[in-house]
């Protein structure tokens, strides 16, 4: 519990020090194997893309364990994700996760604090992203499905994206280009848009 | 109202049980620094820098790259460690004092940050 401790006496203490520190936030990027998400969130990182690995029983396990070997695993998921500057006071992190049902436990992990998420979707495999829609929809995550149109073809209009993944009205679905910096910028603006349309509601 | 959050301090007792043995690397603890999130950014204290020396190994890497503030995830990247293990060896060396973490405290973002992320994302 050390980082979600607000310890007013540390921070008059130390309050020095953490000011100059940016505060972080971060968008979830959600999707199917080979959909884009890692040159979605290099698109826009201010660095190449870093892969770090997070175990499953460590971040799963919700009971008390400690000291039990046993527990530990060697299944780990592999996640990439980026950095954002935003300013001299934010620093955004695009976390690059898979979409498919057997990683939901990362999700509760990556979502808490999170703005919200984009669910990038190739249309050619949509039941890659039903976990993670699905996943979103019942945390109450705000998200957008953002459709890769892969040499700038879609094989479903938006329309047909939406009823397909039986989307609620207000879920934006956009299409984007991976590749780009300012489809991604777009697509990441759609999401936070719609994240303040729900904060204020 | 306060969105990051500072480190504990070194001397908080209640949180005495995170502490390891200096040549652990993690103990096998996994549970315990659960809490604290991947984008978390780390910074090295001047109590971190004067006992740089005095660490060893991975809690060394961190607090030389955690000079200039550094994400969980980062130093798990560049590191090569589980981000698992970096929780916990940070959690470890926050409750020393020797790095200050700085993450958001509440579930929900509030309205006021969103709008500073927009904004920000316009400006790029």
């Amino acid at each position: 519990m050390v980082s979600v401790d607000s310890d007013s006496a540390t921070s008059t203490a130390n309050g020095s020090e953490t000011a100059s520190v940016p505060l972080p936030v971060k968008i979830v990027v959600a999707g199917g194997y080979a959909v884009g998400k890692t040159t979605f969130v290099g698109s826009i990182s201010d660095i190449d893309p870093l892969t770090t690995e997070a175990a499953l029983t460590t971040v799963s396990s919700g009971v008390d364990n400690e000291g039990d070997a046993s527990a530990k695993t060697s299944t780990t998921v592999a996640m990439d994700f980026g950095r954002v500057g935003l300013g001299e006071d934010l620093v955004l992190y695009l976390f690059g996760t898979p979409g498919q049902d057997r990683f939901r436990f990362m999700w509760d992990e990556l979502t808490r604090g999170a703005i919200g998420a984009v669910v990038l979707l190739d249309t050619r495999r949509f039941e890659d992203s039903f976990g993670a829609v699905e996943y979103f929809e019942q945390a109450q995550v705000p998200f957008v499905v953002a459709v890769n149109a892969f040499h700038g073809e879609l094989h479903h209009s938006l329309e047909e994206v939406r009823m397909g993944l039986d989307l609620d009205p207000d879920v934006p679905v956009v299409a984007t280009d991976a590749r780009s910096r300012e489809r991604t910028k777009a697509t990441l603006l759609e999401l936070v848009e719609h994240a303040l349309v729900r904060a204020a509601h | 109202m306060i969105d990051a959050n500072q480190s504990p301090q070194p001397n908080g007792a209640r949180r005495s049980r995170l502490r390891i043995p200096p040549y652990a690397v993690t103990g096998g603890r996994t549970r315990v620094d659960v809490d604290i999130p991947f984008e978390a950014l780390v910074r090295t204290t001047p109590r971190g820098r004067d006992h740089m020396q005095l660490v060893a190994f991975e809690r060394r890497d961190i607090l030389q790259m955690a000079e200039t503030p550094i994400a969980v995830a980062e130093l798990s990247a560049r590191l090569r460690l589980p981000v698992g293990a970096i929780r916990v060896l940070v959690g470890d060396l926050s409750v020393e004092g020797h790095v200050q973490t700085k993450a958001m405290t509440s579930n929900k973002v509030d309205t006021a940050i969103l709008e500073r992320v927009r904004d920000g994302l316009r400006r790029l």
